[in-house]
């Protein structure tokens, strides 16, 4: 296990700023996701960690010794790739083993420890199949067990699980969680699929152009978003945002009037996450666009007052589109957000 | 429906073997002709009838006689300082091919043009210049000094660098932070992953050697050190009249060794030079 520290981390390509002044503290045994969309900066990260890119700027640490310098052999730092870089000539024991091979380690010791490991993530009856000779998800719980036998300080996932299809990607989501639960070694973990990280992590950075938008624990994020784009970002279906006005007497969006509690007034943005929309027949008109049913919650597409909105309702809805919807905001759950600068606006 | 698709397969067989047999027949007259008289050669030409091909006396003193001129320590020669290029120049080739394609370095893109334009160049129009200089640094009459010029070559580091470039940077990666060296990642990784491509830069350093002429014939001034194509060349000249049954027999001996080799890693060659235009 290792702690993980990064001060104002910087990474150019050119005159290219992609990671800008990055600083975090990840703790001994802690799950932390990296999430933004694509160019965010969050592999080039993971890859600067690793050792497989060089640090501009700033100064990381693993267990205090700084490791800017360092090769990436010497971090003793495992990593997943997207791709699960598998060396496809070797099976899979000699995959896992290579390392402790690289080590000088002897043939029993490593085989014991192939073994160990293999068991871990379920593989021991395919040691000797080449790569080619698996599915995705075996492929992948190789690469998470050529990571384990090296029992190295920290694991690094670089989106692991993206070439995967829908279902094995949910399996794989458990697995990965219950291993590090299971050992208990630091693990940074890169996505671009928020509700990978809000299933797995302990604490998420969100990250957007390179600089860390905000970090927190998943219902952190989800329930206090410090600015529009984490508020868009974390959670699915994604939050409705609604641009308008604040003033004394609430927020305004044309004919729509919500009663808000804010002090600030000016131009903001409402939002109002899809299950606080709130069926009520004295709630605002809305006409039905598009009505989704996935059987536990039905997801309807509205349009109230002009502005595209998407509620998830507990209740089974059957009405066609072009009907009619009453739907109130649920008061204690409305996010306000400054229009220029993005961020949050307290509310008492 | 499905005569005509047969009837065109057999078409296009019979044509595939006439064409095969007419890029053949000037293989199978040098290998008649070695094994006929010399007055025989040339007898049956006009007209052209079978015995233009066929001996009607068939002869090994052609053989005999040509290995009686020293031409069996010239080919021994030649196999000595080919197996030095091939082997020295492949290991070249592969470091330098896998510098250009994994390695990030300053200056990368400008090493691997300045390769690609050094096997532009004709190797002849400095040939002269060079083996002056391998005069000065007593290289001549040396299997060092007559394997030195097909060392370095710009196509065969092309081939592996096109070959490494298609292999996923990852690969590398993952060996890294395994705690491999950057020769161990060769070594372990791309080695076993290019066998193919390998093989047909070896095969282009062992042709290029093979058959050079004009370089053995500037470094290696004492016939003892003479390699084939010399030694075949110098039939001419040291038997006054031309024995062309006996340099159809040293053509053969020449062709025999680099045809076999191609026969037998054929496969390796076309398949790593088709997929290096396509990872490229």
């Amino acid at each position: 296990m290792a702690q993980v520290t990064l001060r104002s981390i910087e990474k150019r390509f050119g005159s290219t700023r992609v990671v800008k002044g990055v600083s975090l503290d990840i703790a001994n045994g802690e799950f932390v996701s990296l999430v933004g969309p694509s160019g965010c900066g969050k592999s080039t990260l993971l890859r600067m960690i690793a050792g497989l890119e060089d640090i501009s700027g700033g100064d990381l640490m693993i267990d205090g010794r700084r490791m800017n310098a360092v090769a990436a052999k010497r971090r003793n730092i495992a990593m997943v790739f997207q791709n699960y870089a598998l060396y496809p000539h070797m099976t899979v024991a000699e995959n896992m083993g290579f390392s402790l091979r690289i080590k000088g380690l002897p043939k029993a010791e490593i085989a014991t420890q192939v073994r160990q490991a293999a068991d871990v993530v379920g593989l021991g009856d395919y040691l000797d199949r080449l790569p080619r000779q698996l599915s995705g998800g075996q492929r992948q719980r190789v690469a998470m067990a050529r990571a384990i036998v090296r029992h190295p300080a920290a694991f690094l996932f670089d989106e692991p699980l993206s070439n995967l299809d829908a279902k094995l990607r949910v399996q794989m989501r458990s697995e990965i969680k219950s291993l590090h639960q299971r050992l208990g070694t630091t693990t940074i973990y890169v996505t671009h699929d928020q509700i990978e990280a809000m299933t797995m992590a302990d604490r998420i950075v969100v990250m957007n152009v390179g600089e860390v938008e905000q970090e927190g624990a998943p219902l952190t994020l989800y329930d206090h978003p410090e600015s529009v784009f984490v508020a868009g970002f974390i959670g699915s279906p994604a939050m409705n945002l609604i641009e308008g006005t604040l003033s004394p007497d609430g927020f305004t969006a044309g004919p729509l009037t919500v009663p808000v509690r804010a002090r600030a007034t000016g131009p903001a943005i409402l939002g109002v996450r899809p299950e606080h929309l709130i069926l009520d027949p004295e709630g605002h008109a809305a006409t039905v666009a598009l009505v989704e049913p996935t059987g536990a919650e039905t997801q309807v597409h509205l349009d109230l007052a002009g502005h595209k909105l998407t509620g998830v309702f507990r209740e089974r809805i059957a009405d066609a589109p072009g009907s009619t919807l009453h739907v109130r905001f649920d008061p204690d759950r409305l996010h306000l957000f400054d229009r220029e600068t993005g961020k949050r606006i307290a509310t008492p | 429906m499905g005569a005509i698709p047969r009837f065109a397969t057999v078409l296009f067989t019979i044509a595939g073997i006439c064409v095969a047999l007419l890029f053949m027949l000037p293989v199978i007259w040098m290998l008649t002709s070695s094994l006929r008289p010399n007055a025989e050669i040339f007898a049956h030409f006009s007209p052209l009838t079978w015995q233009s091909i066929v001996p009607e006396t068939w002869t090994l003193s052609n053989i005999v006689g040509l290995l009686g001129t020293g031409f069996g320590r010239s080919l021994l020669n030649s196999l000595i300082v080919t197996v030095i290029t091939t082997t020295l120049g492949l290991v070249m080739a592969i470091m330098a091919g896998f510098a250009v394609s994994v390695l990030t370095f300053p200056g990368r893109n400008v090493l691997f043009a300045f390769f690609v334009v050094g096997f532009s160049v004709p190797f002849d129009a400095v040939a002269v210049p060079l083996s002056a200089q391998v005069r000065e640094v007593g290289l001549t009459n040396s299997f060092f000094g007559l394997a030195l010029a097909g060392l370095g070559n710009g196509f065969a580091i092309y081939l592996l660098r096109q070959f490494f470039l298609g292999i996923p940077r990852s690969l590398a990666e993952a060996a890294r932070l395994d705690g491999a060296s950057w020769l161990r990642v060769l070594w372990s990784v791309y080695l076993p992953l290019a066998k193919g491509p390998i093989i047909a830069a070896g095969l282009t350093l062992f042709v290029f050697q093979w058959q050079a002429y004009l370089w053995p014939l500037l470094v290696a001034t004492d016939p003892k050190m003479q390699v084939g194509p010399v030694a075949l060349a110098g039939l001419v000249s040291l038997s006054g009249v031309i024995d062309f049954s006996q340099m159809f027999a040293g053509a053969l001996f020449l062709s025999i060794v680099p045809a076999g080799l191609m026969l037998w890693l054929q496969r390796y060659f076309v398949s790593s030079v088709s997929r290096s235009g396509m990872t490229g």
